[in-house]
Order: structure tokens, then sequence, then C-alpha cells
């Protein structure tokens, strides 16, 4: 196929343009910005579809900003020299293709006629040289770059070989041998260190079954235990009860039964006995009823004593008054005593010149002293009388005093008419009678004051005497009263009469008294005849019974009963004891002693607690047994390393099958691109050597290639590997062997290679070999060439010259 | 005469790729196993069968069924109390060990021993049964023990128990023929998780598993129940599974955005207790966001986080042939496939992978090179379309 037409609508500054191409070559010429690229763009376009307006590629969008149009056609002249044309405007993704075969409108897929199988990214890394890829190639390293000419042999060698690496890379972040961290080393690792713990769990069945072994065997012998046990309780309990039963066996061993010599009471007697003494001992409590009516010796003293002086005493008790008076005769005088001794006190107070020892005058005297001066001492005798009469006679006692009274007064009368008489130193009789320092009127005056005091101290005389002997008969009634034991020696006082009347109170009581005794003497006596019967009948009935029992005495009888009421209680107890023991009886008996018996029964309680211990021992084994069982029944740790392990397990898997898909991709893209090397190197050797020669202007003349090995002989004939080369040989190297490449496969595809200015910087890209280089290619594949460049030695109809002049021609 | 042919019930097994999911349904299908094998046992009760064939790896993990063991004694003393019987062989996951079998089971159960037995039984029809087979004691068994099975005995109907996998020389290898050659009425067989009917007439039936294990334990899983009248066996099929595994494709293209990504997987899990693994078709198709927020895992987590009938299990993205791609190369593209994808050279690409027995069990599996040849070019399209 051979592009002959462009067609633009609009593309980028292309309005309504049209080129034409010539069929083996054509160069276009222009300066910067000329639309060169555009151009060339243009055709990769229309051929390939337009670039989508996202991600990297919108700047390779052309959208005229002009023109409604976008797109435009391009016309192929095929072998047969049929025309086909492409056109292609805007539309959805990459733009609405329409196909033409000589004008005829046909199907889309016919494009496969000029296109092959070719996708735009092929067409670039096969067909189209631009600074883009002359640039990348130039950013490698020699190695890599060596590595890229060495796969020239396929198309889109380089970006395969980029992807290879990607891919072993890519390979490499899950997977490296000597890695640490990449997952499939991670996982490896992991399902190593889990197999390692599965393996130090135990075995669950067999964990389980152990147990289980053990807790059998363990039941059994806590079985046996058990039933051991069993056993020994009971013989521990035989024991004990046997132990508890052993005081009674021991007394039933001792009490013999009482021997039945003895005559035994009968209860009748017994009653009959009982309630004789009884009867008896009241009847004894109660033998004195009336013992209260009964004198004392006391009483019987005195009532004796009363009637031994009988005569004597009834005298004292009917002379009590007499002695009554006696007495207040007396208590009379003491008090007329005691009244006089105030009177002469009075008269001393009164007359200070009086004294004791002043005597009255006798009427001589006083007639002495006072011419008329009569003694007269009558009145004073008269009243001294009848101040005694007064005092002693109580019913004329009135009498007295008036006598006593007129008798005093007239006394008193004389006596004053005596004073006034008075002649004191004259008179001998004055001085003896106490009147030595008074004067004769003083005298005469205080006479009657003396004869006051004298009769005064002859009442006080009279008055003694008559106490006197008043105090003589009382001491006469005492000694009586004392002697007849109505007083008592020692009272003190002189209450005679109080006490007399006391005595005979008392007497009198006593008197009664016995009386009354008296009296009941004889039913009493009548009551202790019964009684002494009724006891005599009651100790006859005692003693009966005693007799029939051969008894001696109550007590003994007493003794007796008691003796047999125990032995009946023994016996009791015997058939009590013999009830009790029942048949554990023949039990106990087998035992000499009790010490036997205890001995026995420690042996036994000591067995059974150790058996209760090993029985517990047991059943807590067994619950620990059991408890492990349910333990490596219910074990997650298990059941998760199982679940890991699968999980880990299918992990690696998937790692390695992803390693392994990027490694196997990898190598199958290395391989391919060997394959394709060795296979395509020694057809493409040929053109590649003339390519290169003109490349590096004649330096090398050769290119071999032989066991997948690349090298180069220079004009010197000097033989390179690729490796020695200089990296703008090797680079000279890598674009003759591309350029050969596409004229290798032009018989599968045949479309014109597009060379945007690509030699720019190469030593040819200013001389005619670069020309030579175009016209060579051309021979088998047509080259359409950019350059800002102004070639030379080209035929004129092979160059187009971009300018708004040549355009105008172009259209012409 | 009726009887239960199931096999490969896999008690305890783990789920893997299950963390993601709630704990409430990580639970659920822990228990699932046993939730499927009570209802074998709960319909050859209700089906009043003579007897329950189980046809080995009863248990997942020998070493950690006690629970299952329990388990299958309270379920084999209900069966005991409907006068049904039990034959059981132990297969590769659960090969008989000494300390095995703690658990007594019943009268009922029969466990057939290393060698291979012959049990006779009347059933309650009055038919004379008789059962051969035997239990695995190791968990590779390479002899063809099959031919040790004895011809057809005087039996009314003849049942050969088998845990092993055709022409599997790990397992107890045998053809279809050697079992058509003992002239046996049943095969019950056990092993392969896939439900398959070898053979018509006699029958020679795999049952699969009760409960899918794994993503690509897909279909309802269950078992058989045979019914046998006048020398005609009926086979009926009984779903066991709880949660189905299933696997859905979705083609996607090029206007796929996230949102009407999503509404179409969510139309996809249309079906209850059902645990699909999803692969998004050309792939290649999508825009690099929509491609993004699929590799960060954000669709399954959305996923996770929202109820559907159906949960979502995993996410795979499938990237196909590009046709465009190179076909210039296309034969260098075989030419290195072949050299490069080659058993020996992938057991050789790296030695300490190779010595792990898990990568080395996983590149033995029958479909290994299939798989990752799948995987490889996948991810070469992807490389080649993506970045």
């Amino acid at each position: 196929m051979k592009l002959v037409k462009a067609n633009i609508y609009g593309f980028g500054k292309w309005v309504d343009q049209k080129f034409n191409f010539e069929q083996d070559y054509q160069v276009i010429f222009g300066f910067n910005e000329a639309g060169k690229t555009t151009l060339l763009n243009f055709i990769q376009s229309i051929l390939f579809g337009f670039a989508s307006a996202r991600g990297d590629n919108k700047y390779l969008q052309y959208k005229p900003k002009n023109s409604g149009s976008y797109g435009g056609e391009l016309v192929f002249k095929a072998d047969d020299s049929s025309l086909w044309t492409i056109r292609r405007i805007e539309g959805k993704g990459d733009g609405d293709v329409t196909l033409f075969h000589d004008d005829q409108q046909v199907p889309i897929k016919l494009l496969s006629e000029i296109i092959g199988n070719f996708s735009k990214d092929d067409f670039e890394n096969t067909h189209v040289f631009d600074d883009k890829s002359i640039l990348s190639i130039y950013s490698l390293d020699e190695n890599k770059l060596e590595t890229e000419v060495m796969s020239i042999g396929a198309v889109g060698s380089k970006e395969w070989l980029e992807t290879a690496e990607h891919l072993n890379h890519d390979a490499e972040d899950i997977y490296k041998q000597r890695g640490q961290k990449q997952p499939l080393v991670v996982n490896l690792k992991k399902y190593d260190d889990l197999v390692d713990e599965k393996s130090e769990i135990e075995n669950q069945e067999l964990a389980y079954q152990r147990v289980k072994e053990e807790l059998d065997q363990t039941q059994v012998e806590f079985d046996d235990n058990e039933k051991y046990l069993k056993k020994v309780s009971e013989t521990e309990n035989n024991l004990r009860n046997l132990d508890k039963k052993w005081s009674r066996y021991e007394q039933l061993q001792q009490n013999k039964n009482p021997n039945g010599v003895e005559n035994r009471i009968s209860d009748d007697d017994w009653e009959k006995v009982l309630k004789a003494n009884q009867e008896l001992s009241t009847l004894k409590e109660t033998s004195t009823p009336n013992k209260i009516a009964d004198l004392d010796n006391v009483e019987k003293n005195i009532l004796n004593n009363y009637r031994q002086n009988q005569t004597r005493l009834d005298y004292i008790r009917n002379q009590k008054f007499e002695l009554q008076n006696l007495q207040f005769h007396r208590d009379d005088m003491n008090s007329k005593l005691l009244k006089v001794d105030t009177q002469v006190d009075q008269l001393f107070k009164n007359h200070p010149e009086l004294s004791e020892k002043m005597l009255p005058l006798t009427s001589d005297e006083i007639d002495q002293l006072a011419s008329q001066q009569s003694k007269n001492n009558i009145p004073l005798i008269i009243c001294g009388i009848a101040v005694v009469l007064a005092f002693l006679l109580n019913p004329l006692r009135w009498l007295f005093v008036i006598v006593a009274v007129a008798s005093g007064g007239w006394y008193w009368y004389q006596e004053r008419l005596n004073r006034t008489k008075n002649d004191l130193s004259n008179y001998l009789f004055l001085q003896e009678k106490g009147y030595s320092s008074l004067s004769k009127e003083a005298i005469l005056g205080i006479q009657g004051t003396v004869i006051a005091l004298d009769n005064f101290h002859q009442t006080q005389n009279s008055l003694i005497d008559g106490i006197k002997s008043i105090e003589v008969d009382m001491n006469k009634w005492r000694n009586i009263l004392i002697e007849l034991n109505v007083l008592e020696e020692s009272y003190k006082d002189d209450n005679y009469n109080e006490q007399i009347e006391k005595y005979f109170a008392r007497l009198d009581q006593i008197k009664a008294k016995a009386d009354l005794a008296e009296q009941n003497q004889v039913e009493t006596q009548k009551l202790a005849d019964e009684r002494s019967q009724r006891l005599q009948r009651l100790n006859q009935e005692i003693f009966a019974v005693l007799q029939k029992y051969q008894v001696v005495n109550m007590d003994d009888f007493m003794r007796m009963h008691t003796r047999q009421i125990e032995n009946q209680r023994l016996t009791t107890q015997i058939e009590q004891d013999k009830d009790f023991l029942g048949t554990d009886l023949s039990e106990l008996q087998k035992y000499s002693s009790h010490e036997k018996l205890a001995e026995e029964l420690t042996d036994a309680i000591n067995k059974k607690t150790s058996l209760a211990e090993k029985n517990n021992e047991l059943s807590r084994k067994m619950g620990s047994l059991k408890e492990q069982m349910q333990q490596i029944f219910d074990n997650t740790h298990y059941q998760r390393v199982t679940t890991e392990l699968a999980q880990v397990q299918s992990d690696i898997i998937d790692n390695y099958d992803e390693w392994l898909s990027k490694k196997l991709a990898s190598n199958w893209i290395k391989e391919m691109l060997n394959t394709a090397t060795e296979n395509r190197y020694p057809k493409m050797l040929e053109k590649a050597t003339q390519y290169f020669s003109l490349l590096t202007n004649g330096h090398y003349i050769q290119i071999t290639f032989n066991k997948r090995d690349l090298s180069v002989t220079s004009s010197s004939k000097v033989l390179f590997d690729v490796h020695e080369l200089s990296k703008a040989t090797t680079i000279q190297l890598y674009l003759s062997l591309r350029l050969a490449f596409v004229t290798e496969i032009s018989d599968l595809i045949k479309l014109p290679i597009l060379i945007d200015d690509a030699f720019v910087d190469f030593d040819i890209s200013r001389t005619e070999n670069v020309f030579k280089l175009i016209q060579e290619i051309s021979k088998t594949n047509q080259v359409i060439y950019v350059t800002a460049n102004k070639p030379q030695n080209i035929p004129a109809d092979h160059i187009l010259e971009l300018g708004e002049k040549e355009i105008a021609k172009t259209y012409n | 005469m009726k009887f239960l042919h199931a096999a490969d019930l896999h008690l305890d097994t783990p789920f893997v790729g299950i963390s993601n999911f709630s704990k409430e349904l990580q639970k659920k299908l822990r228990a699932s196993t046993y939730q499927a094998a009570q209802k074998v046992f709960e319909t050859a009760l209700k089906e009043q069968v003579d007897f329950v064939i189980l046809a080995g790896d009863i248990f997942d993990d020998t070493d950690s069924s006690l629970k299952a063991q329990m388990f299958l004694k309270e379920e084999f003393e209900k069966l005991a109390t409907a006068n049904i019987k039990v034959y059981l062989i132990y297969g590769n996951h659960d090969y008989y060990r000494n300390n095995f079998a703690v658990v007594k089971f019943p009268e009922n159960v029969f466990v057939f021993g290393q060698d291979v037995t012959t049990k006779q039984f009347v059933a309650n029809d009055g038919q004379r049964i008789g059962i051969t087979g035997f239990s695995y004691h190791q968990q590779h068994i390479n002899q063809a023990v099959v031919k040790e099975y004895p011809q057809r005995g005087d039996f009314d109907y003849q049942i050969g128990i088998l845990h092993a996998g055709v022409g599997d020389d790990n397992y107890a290898p045998f053809q279809v023929s050697d079992l058509l050659q003992k002239g046996y009425d049943y095969w019950a067989l056990g092993h392969i998780h896939k439900r398959e009917i070898l053979h018509e007439n006699p029958a020679i039936v795999y049952p699969g598993d009760i409960q899918g294990r794994n993503q690509n334990e897909t279909t309802p899983k269950g078992f058989y129940l045979v019914s046998v009248d006048h020398q005609t066996t009926q086979l009926k099929f009984i779903k066991s599974s709880i949660y189905t595994w299933d696997k859905v494709i979705l083609k996607v293209n090029a206007d796929e955005t996230i949102d009407s990504l999503i509404a179409k997987i969510t139309d996809s899990l249309n079906m209850t207790d059902t645990l699909v693994t999803l692969t998004i078709d050309n792939a290649q198709n999508l825009n690099e966001e929509v491609l993004k927020t699929i590799k960060r895992n954000e669709v399954l987590q959305h996923f996770n986080n929202i109820k559907t009938p159906s949960l979502l299990y995993k996410i795979n993205l499938k990237f196909n042939d590009n046709p465009q791609l190179s076909q210039i190369d296309q034969k260098y593209w075989d030419q290195a496939k072949d050299s490069v994808l080659d058993l020996d050279k992938i057991k050789d690409l790296d030695h300490k992978l190779y010595a792990s027995t898990i990568i080395r069990d996983h590149i033995n599996e029958p479909d290994f090179l299939k798989k990752i040849t799948e995987l490889t070019r996948n991810t070469i399209n992807q490389k080649y379309t993506g970045e």
C-alpha cells in the first residue's frame, strides 16, 4: 500500500488541505511550526483513530479551532493499483470511519487490508521514527540498550522488554529467593511455623483416648474403693453402736438378779405401815393441845406468894389509898417547904438589912424599945397553927387560911407598933438577937419581918419534920411491899400505889388464868387418854407387820422396803438392758473388754478415714479428668491452627500462581523476543548493514549475528561486540536494525515509514547520506520524511516544501 | 429396598478466603458441612431407607475429628432407633489410624477394615444384600485394590463401596471396566467431589461431596437416594448443600462505569445462599479508573457490606487476547510459549519453591498447566492493554 493522498478537513492548523505523496518516498521540508509533525499525526490518526480526549493523549488531539469538521481522508494505492480511501471524521471513541475501495464504500473490517492487525502502538513502535523514540533510546543505560538492540526482531520490542522487566519486578514483589518480606516468602514461613505448631499440639484423639482411659481406670478404682469404703463404714457404724451400748452391757454384766430370799413386802402391808406410821407421827406432834392455858413459873410463884400472904396483901390492897395519902402529904409538904423557902428568899430580897441571925424581939424587949410594947405571940401561933392546919386539914383549909391571915395580920400590926418605940444601944438583947447595926426604928420596923422570918423558919422546921415522919412510914411500907414481893428491891421510886395496882392487876389476871386452867384440865385428860390408846393400837399394828417381816423397827422396815424397791428397779433395768442390747448382746459378748472393742473401732475409723480420703482424691481426679476431656474436646487451638493452615495454604497457592504467571509472562515475552530475533536477524542483516554503513558515514561495514550474539565490523576490519561500541554508534546500530525490521515485516504489513527529523543529531543529518538512506529504504518501503533541513540531490517532485506558496501551488 | 449413597462429607472443613465475610457468615459456612450431613441422616429417617452408605472422607482431618465423631455417633444412634444400618469406609482424608475412633459407634454401624470384606444383610423387603468394601489405612494407596474385590456372590443385590479415582495412581486406581467385570449391581464411589454417574446399569456413581468446600466445587451438592425394585435401580439426587458455589462471568465493555458495573454485578447476585466467584471478562475494555477501583478491592468490599441474595466471594479480571496483538509475531509468541510454559521448566524455575509440598502438589494437579497458562496470558494481556 502506498499513501498517495491526504485530504485534511480539519486537523490542527490544517484546514481543507490536500497533499499528494510520491509512492517511493516523499521528503516534506518546512521550518519549525510549519505543521510537519501535525501532518504525520494526521496520517496516523486517520489510520488508527483519533487520540482520545482523556488521559495523557489529549495533547495529541488536533481538533481544529476554526473549523467545524475534524478529520479527513487518506488515499492508498494497492499493488493492484486499486485505490483505498479511508475517511475518518469526528465521532464516538476514536472517530467515525468510512472505507471506500475504488469509490465503493466497503465494510470497515476491510481496513485490515491496509493496516493488517496493527494497532496504533504497533505502528508507532515499528514505522514511526521521531524525537520521542530516539530520545527514549538515549535514556537507556548501556546494558539495556544492548538488550534493546538484541530484541528488535519483534514488534514493539522495546515496550515488550519494558513490560517483561516490569513483570519480573512485580513477580519479585511476590517472591524472591533470598527475600524476607515478600508475601509468598512470609506465607511459606508461616506455613512451616503452623505445621510446627500443629505437630506440637497433641493429637486430639490420642489425647482424648489417653484421658478417657485414665478416667475409666480411675472410675474402676473409685468404684472399688467406694465398695470397700461402704463396707468399712458399715463395720464402723456397727462398732460405734456396740461401743455406745457397752456401758449398758457392762451394767447388765454387773447387775446380777437380786435373790428373792427376803420376804417381799406386800404393797398392802407397806401401805398399811406407812399409813399407820404417818398417823402415829401426826398424833405425836399434836400431843399437848391446851398447854397455852398453863401458868408459867413466875405466875405460879406470884399466885403462891399471894396465897401465902393473902391477908397481908389484901390489907395492902385496902391500904392502898392510905399510902397514897401519905405520899400526897409528903409531896404537899415538900411543895409548902419550897414555897416557904421562896418566901424567905423574898424577905431577904425585900429587906436587905435583914439577916439570918435576927430573932424576934420579945414583947418586953419591944416594950423596952417602945413603951407599949406588948408581946403577943398568940396571933402568930394561931397563924402558924392555922397555916399548918390549912395544909393538913383539907375540908377546913379555907377557914385555917383566913385564921392564919387574920392572925398574921394582927401579929404584923402589933409588930409595927413595937418598932416605933426603938431604942438601940441600950438594949443588950439587940446585940444578942442580931440587931447590932440597926436603928431602933429599923429594928422595930423590921420586927414584923423578923417575926415573919422566924415564923417561916418554924414552918420550915415543922414541915421538914412532917416530911421526915412520912418518909419513915413510907419506908416501912416499902419494906413490907418488898417482903410481899409487890415491889422489887430494885425499885427506887416511891410510887407504891401505882406498883400495887399493877401487881394486883397482874395477880387478877393470873388468878383468872389459873381458874381457866383448872377448868380445862379435865377435858385435856380425856383427850390424852384417847390418844394414847390410839397410839398403842397403831404401834401394835406396825409391830404386827414388822413382826411379819422379821424386822426389829421401822427404820429397818424402811430400809428393807427401799432395798426391795431398788431390786425391783434393777430387775426392770436388766430387762430393759436386755431388750436394748437385743442381738448385739452376742456381739458384745465376743469382746473380753471395752478396750478391745475401742481398739477395733479406732482401727475401723482410721481405715474409713483413709478410704474416704482416697475416695475424695479419686473423685477429684475424675473431675479433673472429665474437665480435661472437655477441654480436649473443645480445643479451639487446634481448630484455629487447622483453619489458619488451610488459609495460608490457599494463600501460598494464590501467591505462587500470581508470582508464576508474572514470571512466566516475563519469560514468555523475552523468549518471544529472542525467538523473533533469532529468526529475523539473519534476514535483516543485509539491509541493516547498508543502513548502518550509511548512518555511520561508512565507518562500519558489516553486522554479523552469530549464536544470539551481534557484532559489527569497522571499515578497518576490526570486529566489535555491541557492548564495545559507543552509545551513539549503538543507537545508530539500533536504528539500522529497526529500519531493517520494518522492511523485514513488509511482507506482513505495508505502510509508509514516517520519519520525523529523526537523524537530526547524527553526523549524517546534514549530509546527503541521509537522503541516500531514505532512497535506500524506499526501495522496499514507502518513506515519508519530514525535515527542517533543506534536502539536497533530491528530485524536485519528491520534495514538498511547506509554506503558503507551496501549499497554494499544491492546491493548483 | 432403599438406601442412601453419600460420600466425602468432609466434616470440619476449614473454609478459606472468607475472612472478609461477617463473623456470622463465617460461622455458618464452617457449620455447613455438618448441616449438609444432617440433611443426609434426616433424609434416611424420612425415607425409611434400609441403610446408608458413606463412601469415605467422612472427616476432613482425622487428627481433629472428635467433634465430628461425636456428631456422627449421635446421628447414627438416631438411625439405630429407626433400624437403619450404616456401612462406612474411610478414605484418604480420614484413613484409619490405631488411635482413631475414640468414639464408639452404635451397633448399627459397620466400618469396613483394611482388607476387602463383604457384609451380608437382608433388607426389609427380604432381598439379600451383599456389600463389599475396604477402608484406607494410609493416605495413598497405589495398588488397584479393586482387583481384590470378589466376583459377584450369591446375593439378590450386590454393592461395591470404593474410595478411589479413575486411573489415579495415588488412590486405589481403577477403570470402569474393572468394576463392570465384577458383576455387581451398584458401585458406591467416593473421592471425586464432582457428581458423576460413570455408568448406568449397573450404576457406577460418584455422588460428589455433600457441600461445596471451595470456589471450584460449584453446583448444588448432595447425595443419592437409591431405590431398587425388581432388580431395577433408580437414582434420585437430593441436594444437601447449604451454600452453593457458583462462577459467574460478566462481559464488560469500554463505556462501563463503576456504577454500571456494580449494577450488573448486583443483577448477577440473584441466587440465595450462593457464593459467587465473579469473572469480569474483557477487562481490557474497562477504563483505568474502573480497573483500579476493582484492583483496590473496593468493589468486593462494597458487596461485602451490603446484602444481596448471593454472596460475592471473589472478583477475577480476565484480560483477553487483543486480536490486534501483533499477529506479525504470533508464531514467535507460540514458539516461545511452548518453551516457557513447560511443566519441567516451571518446576526448575525455583527449587526452593518446588521443595514446598503445597506448591509441588499444586504443580502436580492435572490441569495446573492449563490454568497457569491462562493466568499468564491474562497477565500479558493485562500488561499489554492496561499499563
